[in-house]
């Protein structure tokens, strides 16, 4: 009873907003944390309200659900149908606005990861791929696309660039992994920062099931305790003075590690024994 | 993956049910009709290939707004980075045609790769916020023909960005 109450206010708050409001509510939640999103339930609520105010008013703003399925199932569903969204494209540089610090380009560390899925190519993935293309230079992480053949790759090719959102902060050679699971591929990136910590996460999708993937990693201004992102551990491993506790929690497994102010986190619908290849895939200082 | 008729029912009864409330999500960050429409389509093809998920979601409206706000998402941050590059290509194509001399063996590929048919759609798409399917229709060639040209200019964007900033010769298929 008490949340169809607060359902109610909220939803009669959001009608006594003008549409200009509620759209800019909508824009601010898309750039925000988690902490301060808008509830899908609160995002459908306003959405309605946009919709039933579109008909009332008799606008030339006009979606015909029934126009849009023809639309669909003549022009968009053989994409579908290939697995093969318009917009899977994980290449990201961006910044994000609004509760999110805003970054400038720092060229001091760059981590380019490329994760090819190759649609065409018979090429097998036993060995990691990150793993053929890792080399290191003084000032960049770089993973480089010599041996590919570009006619062969598919659409998954990403780069990540952690130096944005950790502007003046060193980052450490031995911090991520050269090597995640091919399989996954970029689909979404989020981050926030606040007066404790930089945060920033990086979300992986597998083409064939669409396990997922995520690797988070954190800035903290203040010293924290060690085990700060996820569940008890079931077993750590130590490796070049840095300590990595493996846990899982229902069908996810995850590992985190902390390096000087820095803590990551990898978790995904992965096995331990990938979780540990990953580990081990960590540069040594 | 070729989809059955009960799955595609269910799709659709989502579709007329849900479409609306996203288009008008969409129109709210896009300010663009297109662009909105077509990433309410885009939700509906990623829920397609999500179709086992979606079912067994205990709310599955919600988990289509979800997924359409991570598409939106998607797109912005796609978008705002081939706004960078376009920007860079087009900058230095620039500073090759202010040149007092004549451009060198690089800015002859940039010359032509600015000039291609590919790189139009790219600005086409990414600066004035054409959809694919306006694209498409402007070119009388399917989406995803229209979108592999897309996919193919940004790839040679980045050849070219990276060679004029090494200044190493580079090779750009058209």
């Amino acid at each position: 009873m008490n949340n169809n109450k607060q359902s109610n206010l909220r939803y009669t708050y959001f009608t006594s907003c003008s549409t200009p409001e509620l759209e800019k509510l909508l824009r601010d939640d898309l750039q925000s944390n988690d902490d301060n999103a808008l509830s899908i339930e609160e995002i459908r609520m306003i959405t309605e309200i946009l919709s039933k105010r579109n008909s009332e008013n008799d606008s030339d703003l006009d979606f015909d659900p029934k126009t849009g399925w023809e639309s669909f199932r003549n022009d968009y569903l053989p994409l579908a149908e290939q697995r093969d969204p318009l917009y899977q494209e994980p290449d990201s540089t961006a910044k994000k606005k609004g509760l999110y610090a805003s970054f400038r380009y720092a060229a001091a560390i760059l981590i380019i990861c490329y994760v090819y899925f190759s649609v065409y190519s018979v090429t097998t993935v036993a060995e990691g791929i990150f793993s053929q293309f890792a080399s290191w230079t003084n000032d960049n992480f770089w993973f480089g696309d010599a041996h590919i053949n570009e006619a062969d790759v598919g659409d998954a090719n990403y780069e990540i660039d952690i130096s944005e959102y950790f502007e003046n902060i060193s980052i450490p050679d031995n911090l991520l992994p050269t090597w995640l699971p091919p399989e996954y591929m970029l689909f979404g990136e989020e981050g926030y920062s606040n007066a404790t910590e930089n945060s920033y996460q990086y979300l992986f999708r597998s083409e064939d099931d669409f396990s997922t993937l995520k690797l988070k990693i954190s800035y903290y201004y203040e010293d924290i305790e060690e085990d700060k992102t996820y569940n008890k551990p079931i077993s750590t491993h130590e490796k070049d003075g840095i300590l990595y506790s493996f846990s899982e929690n229902n069908n996810t497994n995850a590992v985190t590690w902390k390096n000087g102010s820095f803590v990551c986190l990898i978790e995904g619908t992965i096995t331990q024994e990938t979780l540990m290849e990953i580990v081990e895939s960590i540069p040594e200082q | 993956m070729q989809l059955n008729k009960s799955t595609l029912d269910y799709i659709e009864t989502l579709y007329i049910q849900e479409s609306a409330l996203l288009f008008h999500y969409s129109k709210a960050i896009f300010n663009n009709e297109s662009i909105a429409e077509e990433s309410v389509q885009e939700t509906f093809i990623i829920a397609c290939i999500n179709y086992e998920k979606l079912k067994a979601s205990p709310n599955p409206k919600g988990w289509i707004m979800n997924t359409h706000k991570n598409v939106c998402r998607n797109m912005q941050r796609i978008r705002a980075n081939y706004l960078k590059r376009i920007l860079t290509v087009d900058s230095f194509m620039l500073e090759a045609v202010n040149k007092d001399t004549a451009p060198d063996e690089y800015t002859d590929d940039l010359s032509i790769f600015v000039s291609s048919d590919d790189y139009q759609l790219l600005k086409k798409v990414i600066l004035e916020g054409y959809s694919f399917k306006e694209m498409a229709e402007e070119l009388d060639i399917s989406i995803h023909a229209c979108r592999k040209r897309y996919q193919r200019a940004k790839k040679n964007s980045r050849k070219i960005i990276k060679s004029l900033l090494n200044n190493i010769e580079i090779e750009v298929t058209i």
